[in-house]
């Protein structure tokens, strides 16, 4: 640090410093920083509300708390990934495409026309008891129902489908007439 | 050390910062945003930052030019965000500004009076002098802390010193009836 910038530090030192701690004579130029730094200070002090009172600080947050926050966080996050996962495992089936008639058909036709295909003779040439054997035999009643079930559900989604449809084309003929009312047409 | 003496140790810490540097810390904020509302909410963010970093903190016996960095530092931040913030014109303010802290109207005009002259005083200096001044007003910090905290060579800091002032004696001394 240069001697001249010392000088300078020291000078505005005794210039700014508090009340008590100037004993020492100052210099011209200091006393006259010495006033402008008084004058600032007073100013400071009258414009200071209510000076004797404490400024009122809130509570700070305990410790654990955050802790606490972050493990409910954590929680709530898992519990919410859960029920979707069990969400999604439940509605899996209806979210399967709603795809023309014969992809069931096909599904259910090799078991129902084709009893000797590849599907069942696994089961066939496994060593199994009799009585395994038996519970393993396809039922063709059964399956006639789970395949018009499934008609059932595929042709009630088609509907649906349908009924969208139709509100599409009243709102859009609502659409229409707004628009045109718009365009004074009407 | 325990955790229920560290946090006690903490809290008795902290009631003894509100209680010495509060004023200070406030004081030196408001002066520099010049809005009651917003200089106490901007002091209390700047005892929770310091309550958040306590553990970083080491004791060196000055905690009040600790906590004038810390506000100094949020006053910047604040600065650069205040292009998103609504100012309120003169008579906007007006309108929602509390009647006043005391409720003696005599003080309240002194008061008024007070703060017209110091706003007329902070106008009178650049924003680099006002910064330096309070500091070293407030926070009571040396030289090279201010030059330190304000992140500006000594020189230069020494320099919007005395320039400051000058201004303030040219306003306040020598223009004074």
């Amino acid at each position: 640090m240069s001697d001249e910038l010392s000088k300078l530090e020291r000078q505005l030192w005794q210039a700014t410093a508090p009340d008590a701690a100037t004993d020492a004579p100052l210099d011209d130029e200091t006393a006259l920083l010495r006033e402008g730094w008084l004058a600032f200070g007073q100013l400071l002090e009258d414009a200071r509300p209510s000076s004797d009172e404490p400024f009122e600080l809130r509570p700070m947050p305990r410790r654990g708390s955050f802790a606490r926050r972050k493990l409910v966080l954590a929680v709530a996050v898992a519990a919410s990934l859960l029920v979707a996962a069990t969400l999604a495992w439940q509605l899996g089936g209806s979210w399967l495409p709603v795809g023309p008639l014969p992809a069931t058909e096909q599904i259910a036709r090799p078991n129902t026309e084709q009893p000797n295909s590849e599907r069942r003779a696994p089961v066939v040439e496994e060593p199994q008891t009799e009585l395994a054997a038996d519970e393993l035999k396809w039922d063709d009643s059964l399956d006639e129902q789970i395949v018009s079930i499934g008609r059932e559900v595929v042709r009630v989604q088609q509907d649906w489908n349908g009924l969208g449809n139709a509100f599409s084309t009243v709102d859009y003929g609502l659409g229409q007439i707004e628009q045109d009312m718009e365009d004074n047409t009407l | 050390m325990t955790r229920e003496k560290r946090q006690t140790d903490d809290d008795r810490r902290f009631a003894t910062w509100g209680r010495e540097h509060g004023q200070a810390v406030r004081g030196y904020i408001l002066a520099m945003v010049r809005r009651p509302d917003l200089a106490d909410d901007l002091t209390q963010e700047v005892f929770f930052r310091a309550w958040q970093a306590r553990r970083r903190y080491r004791e060196q016996g000055n905690a009040r030019a600790y906590l004038m960095r810390i506000a100094d530092r949020l006053l910047c931040d604040r600065g650069r965000k205040a292009g998103r913030e609504i100012n309120l014109n003169e008579e906007g303010w007006k309108q929602i500004e509390p009647i006043g802290r005391t409720d003696q109207p005599y003080e309240n005009i002194l008061l008024a009076e007070a703060s017209g002259e110091l706003a007329v005083a902070l106008d009178a200096l650049s924003p680099a002098q006002r910064r330096v001044l309070l500091l070293r007003y407030y926070g009571g910090l040396s030289f090279t802390e201010i030059s330190q905290t304000t992140k500006c060579p000594l020189n230069t800091t020494l320099s919007h010193c005395r320039r400051g002032l000058m201004a303030l004696r040219k306003l306040l001394v020598e223009n004074t009836p």
